[in-house]
């Protein structure tokens, strides 16, 4: 559990998308660490990382030529994002917000999974206000 | 309590289909309608986003404007400062860009790289986009 | 005095920015703060034995700032072996730090 003088809340504000960044990967490998050590995980999720939650994510398999060196198929990030809302349910809790400017912008606004919130820049200044620790990823790399 | 945020910008973004850098338009939100105190430091090549005389309006596809609103940062910049934001500039990096104290929005505050840590110091959060 | 957590996901070899980082590690050290460099990511390719940047990171860890490579950025890129004055850590240490090892985080 989280040391009494320690953190109890970290607002994680990411950029970006999966499948071309590491950063989200880096993100649900922090905030599933942050979980276990019952510290609340507010993600705010903005530009191209509103496509993390999209819900009609599909696997695919690998072009055939190159599956000796890929693989079959691998998992789409909601997979991942799923099991961590889960995990999130139960001790300390994982929100995520999608900003809404950018999941319409992009279409995705009916395709966010159930469990995220779609939220608004008022939210991420709450988070961050709230926040004993604030983790904002830049989006370039 | 991140009541005291500092909002630090590295690498500037023009022209890609918002009206701004999104990530500075969520500054200015912070600036001017919420409670947190939001003040922003604009260093490496984001110094040009101080820069007076920014005209976004070139750009078209097929004739068609893609910067629909006639904005650009300098007018965000302003925005933030009029609602109380304060906003510095790095000088060196300004400097190495060729951009002069007069060439800057006015209000804008020159600060040297050293003085940096200061900012970063009296901040509660820092936020790097 | 601060615990500042200092986070690089960039590669220091590629971005000017790095410097700059890196003088801010320095500094704060300097002002009597407590300082922890993590990279992370493309970070980590700073701290292989041998690099560029190496002798700049273990400078900054003979000044007092704790740099540490996450171990699993570093084996994805085939880092064996770590510049001096870097520690192999892993994410359990980077949620510690940011749990109650610092007071705030700074990523780059």
């Amino acid at each position: 559990m989280a040391q009494p003088n320690g953190a109890k809340t970290v607002a994680i504000v990411l950029a970006t998308g999966s499948y071309e960044r590491e950063a989200p990967t880096t993100v649900l490998r922090l905030a599933e660490k942050l979980l276990q050590r019952g510290v609340n995980v507010n993600v705010w999720a903005f530009e191209e990382a509103v496509t993390l939650t999209n819900k009609d994510q599909i696997d695919h398999s690998e072009p055939g030529a190159l599956q000796g060196i890929l693989g079959e198929k691998h998992s789409h990030v909601s997979k991942y994002i799923d099991m961590l809302l889960r995990a999130g349910l139960h001790g300390a809790k994982l929100d995520w917000v999608s900003c809404i400017l950018c999941v319409q912008e992009r279409g995705v606004e009916k395709h966010q999974m159930n469990a995220v919130t779609i939220g608004t820049l008022g939210d991420l200044w709450k988070f961050i206000r709230a926040a004993d620790r604030v983790i904002t990823i830049p989006s370039y790399r | 309590m991140a009541d005291k945020t500092l909002v630090i910008f590295e690498k500037p973004i023009y022209l890609c289909m918002e009206p701004v850098d999104p990530h500075l338009f969520a500054t200015a939100f912070g600036v001017v309608e919420t409670p947190v105190q939001v003040n922003v430091l604009l260093r490496d090549s984001a110094v040009t986003y101080a820069v007076e005389r920014q005209d976004l309006k070139g750009a078209k596809i097929l004739g068609v404007d893609v910067q629909e609103f006639d904005t650009n940062p300098a007018r965000v910049v302003k925005f933030m400062l009029e609602h109380g934001g304060q906003v510095y500039v790095v000088r060196e990096d300004a400097e190495a860009r060729g951009i002069a104290p007069t060439d800057l929005v006015s209000g804008v505050q020159l600060i040297s790289r050293e003085e940096t840590v200061g900012l970063i110091e009296n901040h509660d959060a820092v936020m790097v986009w | 005095m601060s615990r500042y957590l200092i986070v690089t996901s960039r590669d220091l070899h590629e971005y000017a920015s790095s410097s700059y980082i890196l003088e801010l590690a320095g500094s704060l050290k300097n002002r009597g703060h407590e300082v922890t460099l993590y990279l992370v990511e493309n970070g980590v390719l700073a701290a292989r034995k041998g690099a560029q940047l190496a002798a700049r990171l273990n400078e900054l860890s003979r000044a007092g700032v704790t740099v540490l490579a996450e171990d699993v950025s570093a084996k994805a890129r085939g880092i064996e072996q770590l510049a001096e004055g870097v520690r192999l850590s892993n994410m359990d240490e980077l949620a510690d730090l940011v749990v109650d090892g610092c007071d705030k985080v700074i990523w780059y």
